[in-house]
This record gives C-alpha cells, structure tokens and sequence, in this order.
C-alpha cells in the first residue's frame, strides 16, 4: 500500500460538488503536484488531507493510518500557506520552535533544532527578526523551515510561491525541490503554475472539476497528454484540422499538404482529426520527415527563444527556435517550410472538443 | 514647472489643514482649559488646588472611586471572558452570524440604560433570580454596556490579523484550542484587547443611570452629588476624571509601540 492513500473523495460545500471521486496514491518520499485552475478542488483536496476539511465521502490514509477521524493538530503533517501565516508576534526562531514546543521537546534539543533549520534555509542571521522585517521570499523560507522543524510525516504546501515575484519564485522553487530531495519527505503540492508543476514534481496530477484528468511524469503529461484538457491546459499547443488519407499507414492531409503520424489510426478514410503540435517539435531545417509549407504571420523574439506563428490553411501553427545571434528570424509575409518528426503528431478525436486554438496567455508563460 | 505648482498646491492644503486642526483643538480645550482654570479658583483672588484637596479630603471620594474601580474591574473580566472567546469563534466558524452581533451591538445604544435598569430590577428582583442586592447585577448591566465597546475592539482587532491563516498553521504544527488562543491569537490581539479594556474602565468609572437606580455608591452619582451641590469641587473631579482617561489612553499607546510586530501593523503580512 501507498503511503499516502486517498480514495474515492467526494467533498460536497452546501450543493456544490467540488471534488467528485478522486483517488490517488503516493509513495515515501515523493513529490506530487495538483495542477488545475481555480474551482478544479486542488486547494480542497489538499485541505482535506491537512485535516481543515472534512470529505463528504472517501477515506485518506497516511502510512496505513486512516486520518478521517484526526484532528488537523494530531496528523503531524506541515503546511505552508500562500500568505505565510507566520506568527506575527514572534521572532523567526520562536516561529520555527513553536511546533517543537507543542511537542514539548527539551529546550537544548529545540535550540539545535532550530538552528539546523535557519542553516536549511539559509537565513542563520535572520534568526531575531519580526516576520514582518522580513521579504515575502524570505517570510516563506521561514514558513517551510516551520513546517520541517517537527519532521513531519509529509508536507503539504498551497500556492506557496504565488504572492512573490517572479525571479523570487523560481530561486524559491529550486530550494523547495533540492529541501525535499535531501530530506526524502513526501510531499503534495497545490499550484496552479504549469511551468512550476512541471519543473519540480515527480509527478503532476493535472484537475478539472474536481477530478484528476491525468497522472504522470511531467515528461508524460507534457509529451503524452491523456486527454484534449490536458492537452490544452499544459504548455503551448497548435491544433491543426487533418484528413485521413491512409489509416494504416497513418498518412494525413493538412490543408492540401501530405504529412504522416508514423502510426496506425484508428479512423476511416476521409475522416476529419485533430492533429496538435508542439511549438518545439518543429524546426526551420529540413532533416525529419514531415514538412508543411505555410506564410508567416508573427515573430515574437522571447530572448532565448524565437517563436515563428505561421498561418497554415486557416490554422496558425507556432514554432520555437533557440535564438541564434547569426540567424536573423524569417520576416513576416515569407513562406517558411515547418518540419517535425511523425512522433511529435499528437493525433485525437475531432469531436473531443472543439478544435481548441491555443489560449493566448499560455503562450506568455510558455 | 509643474512641479512647483503641486508643491504651491500642497503647501496651501498643508496650510488648510492646519487650520482647521488648530479650530478643533481650540473647540476642544477651550471648555477644558475654562473648566481647569475655575477649578483652581477654590481661594478667593488666587489659584489654588484647593478644591483638589477638599476632593481628596472627602472619605467618599476614595470610597465610591474604590467601588467604581472594583466594579469596572469585574466587568472588564466578565465582559474579555465572555466576548473575546465569541467574536473568535464567530471568526473562524460562523462568519455567517457578524452581522447578527453587530446588530446586537447596536441594541444598547437603542435601549436607554434607564429602560435596561428598570428591566434588571423586575426581573431579578423575585424568585428564582432575587439577585437584585447583590453587585453581580450591576455588574452584569455594565458588561451589556461596554458590550459594543468590547466586541468593536476584539473585532477590528481580529479583521487586522489572518485570523484563519495563523489559526490553521498553529493547528497543523500540533496546536491544541488552549495553545492556540494564549499563544497565537491574544498576543496578537493585544492592543485590541487594551484598547477594549480601557474603553470598559473609562464608561463603567463615570456611569450614572444603572448605578443610581440600583443604589449602590458609585463614583457617577457621587459626581452627580457634588455637581448639584458644590462649585469648584466638580469641575477639579471633571479635570481629574479627563486626566485619568487619558492617561489610559497614554498607556495603551505606550504599552502597544513596547513590542515590534504589533501595534498599527498588527498581523502585518506584506
């Protein structure tokens, strides 16, 4: 059995149904994320297992323990918030040994404890400060070392980089990650930053509605996606309208142009599918198989990363290129040749939702 | 260019609000400094703190100040005992129910303590509740009093701190209900609680009505007294009530600036 187990969680507010029927394991020692949009129950679900929420239905259980009946104070699990919650009128130090307190250890113990916390988080010299003499970074770096101080047995953390800015944040989540990696603690992590869930988890478990849409690696979720959701809810996506040429040899026409999906297909001849691209898997250069030929709408020059919009049909297809000092971008108006390898055609159903455009604003964080 | 003109433009708004600040502190101290200054004219033809003396000369002075005193004392525990624990847990479990109990907090502005007085006598005055002699009534009619006084106080003292927030992260380090209200949520409720504790003394100390229709010798109704009967001896206790006030007030300010983290930025998460 998993170390963590939730199974068949139902969490109803009133009439409201905000998580319907999620189960999940988690072994020792690993890290996984809740990706979803606000209202998907992935701040709920992660309440639920602090214990500040009762499930309607289901049952957790933590290293065999059934926690439905444990109250949030005796679950010995830690917690960092969005908004830090630190104690406001006690130092950094007093913050990080309240919970050693509570567990009435000896005062020398409780002093090493601390200190070798502040050391974790490298704020030694911080330890007499008031949280608010403290920076929103440094304010959940003291809230983390608060939550380990006790050693819990895994550690749950809610949108913990949301307040900061953004250089902040990505500092912040490395330290998070290599924490957890040395200390081996199993840990849930509520977000709603793709980019974020993907550079730090074991595995992501992408929600909508109050369910988990898929599970997996990132490298999974991000190159595999279960579902259209997931699909369009991680990373940039172009979707294209494919006919089916020749299912068994997985021949397609997009827009007049003949392309193949190095697979078998299950569909008839002259059937209409989605055909989605990552932006990466294409390429300017002509060494893999597929080619579509197509004009270009917009370049936008990201620093690393130049990203090609080019109007295929009347769908736009979008590339990425590592920037390249010598190789100035195509202008707008050329006709460019896209190539991808058969591998990178995610291909699906047309009727699983309608052809999503990619949303806009995925492509900022992208 | 422009910039000098905005720093015209608040010069004579500085200036505007000056002004008006100096005609409110004269509104304000002029009636006091009158008030002082006929205090100190007990002697005919020089200033004296006679009429200060002849106050603290008077045994029911100290007596009916030493029962005040008791009395707000027993309020400010019994109203903090009852209201403080209230307005936490109407926080944190039943936020639904503020506005019922700001509602609640109007009523003893609505209700005249005469109407509250006449109320307590009849019914504590015979079986089962013939509790009509003893302080506790009186007691009990002060707490109702300083109720919207408390609960404001305890209230804007909870809105200003993540009274959730701490609540939750106490709980998952393994805080219990005790540790949790005598660790986390007083502490930081500190100048609420002072200033709830101050506002108790300064009302209870002066209050008329409840105590003269219950009979008991009060300091208000022996301000009352010596108000009908006396010249210079009111207005020398009007002075010393008003230094007594404030000098409360003081305290709160000075006792809240002691300690950092609290005060103005009070759970001041940023």
């Amino acid at each position: 059995m998993a170390f963590l187990e939730l199974q068949g969680i139902v969490k109803n507010f009133g009439r409201n149904t905000v998580v319907r029927g999620l189960s999940l394991s988690v072994e020792k020692g690993e890290f996984v994320s809740f990706l979803g949009g606000s209202g998907c129950g992935k701040t709920t679900t992660l309440r639920m297992i602090a214990g500040f929420e009762m499930p309607t239905e289901g049952s957790i259980r933590l290293d065999g323990a059934d926690l439905s009946r444990v109250s949030p104070n005796k679950r010995n699990l830690g917690m960092v918030f969005q908004n830090y919650a630190l104690f406001p009128n006690m130092t950094v130090a007093r913050n990080i040994a309240f919970g050693l307190k509570i567990a009435g250890q000896k005062k020398a113990a409780i002093a090493s404890r601390v200190e070798e916390m502040l050391e974790l988080i490298h704020m030694g010299e911080y330890a007499e400060r008031y949280p608010h003499q403290l920076s929103g970074g440094q304010q959940q770096r003291v809230a983390l070392a608060r939550a380990l101080a006790r050693k819990p047995a895994a550690l749950l953390l809610d949108e913990p980089l949301s307040a900061l800015d953004a250089k902040i944040r990505v500092r912040l989540r490395d330290d998070i990650r290599s924490i957890q990696r040395s200390l081996g603690i199993t840990t849930i992590y509520v977000t709603h930053d793709q980019e974020e869930a993907l550079s730090i988890s074991d595995r992501v478990a992408v929600m909508r509605d109050g369910r988990i849409e898929q599970i997996g690696a990132p490298f999974e979720i991000y190159n595999a996606p279960g579902t259209s959701y997931v699909e369009t809810f991680i990373g940039t996506l172009s979707v294209l309208s494919a006919r089916v040429k020749d299912p068994a040899t997985g021949t397609l026409l997009v827009a007049g142009q003949e392309i193949v999906a190095g697979r078998k297909l299950d569909a008839a001849v002259g059937e209409e599918l989605r055909l989605s691209l990552r932006p990466e898997a294409l390429s300017l250069d002509g060494r893999e198989r597929n080619c579509l030929r197509g004009r270009v709408v917009n370049v936008k020059f990201l620093g690393s990363i130049v990203r090609v919009v080019a109007k295929v049909g009347d769908r736009e297809l979008s590339m990425d290129a590592f920037n390249h000092p010598r190789l100035p971008p195509p202008a707008i108006g050329s006709e460019v040749d896209l190539h991808f390898a058969p591998e990178a055609c995610m291909v699906s159903k047309a009727d699983a939702a309608s052809p999503a455009s990619v949303p806009e604003e995925e492509d900022e964080k992208a | 260019m422009s910039n000098r003109r905005t720093r015209h433009g608040t010069g004579v708004r500085k200036a505007f609000s000056w002004l008006w600040m100096l005609i409110g502190l004269v509104y304000f101290f002029l009636p006091l400094a009158a008030t002082f200054l006929f205090s100190l004219k007990g002697k005919k033809g020089v200033l004296s703190f006679v009429a200060y003396e002849h106050v603290f000369a008077d045994p029911k002075f100290l007596k009916t100040f030493g029962f005040s005193l008791e009395m707000s004392i027993l309020t400010v525990i019994v109203g903090l005992a009852l209201i403080v624990p209230t307005a936490i847990w109407i926080h944190l479990k039943v936020p639904k129910a503020k506005p019922l109990i700001e509602f609640f907090t109007l009523l003893p502005f609505v209700i005249p303590p005469i109407i509250l007085a006449f109320g307590l006598i009849r019914i504590y005055s015979r079986p089962p509740f013939a509790i009509v002699s003893s302080p506790l009534l009186l007691v009990a009619g002060y707490v109702i009093i300083a109720f919207p006084y408390i609960y404001k106080s305890v209230d804007a003292g909870l809105r200003a701190m993540d009274l959730r927030g701490l609540t939750e992260a106490a709980q998952s380090l393994g805080a219990g209900w005790l540790t949790l209200l005598f660790k986390v949520i007083l502490p930081n409720l500190r100048t609420a609680l002072l200033s709830a504790l101050f506002l108790t003394f300064a009302i209870v100390i002066g209050e008329l009505t409840l105590a003269v229709l219950l009979a008991w010798p009060a300091f208000g109704p022996y301000m009352a007294l010596m108000g009908r009967n006396l010249a210079y001896e009111p207005a020398a206790l009007a002075i010393l009530s008003f230094g007594m006030t404030w000098g409360a007030i003081g305290l709160i300010q000075a006792v809240s600036r002691g300690r950092p983290g609290q005060g103005s930025n009070l759970g001041g998460t940023h």
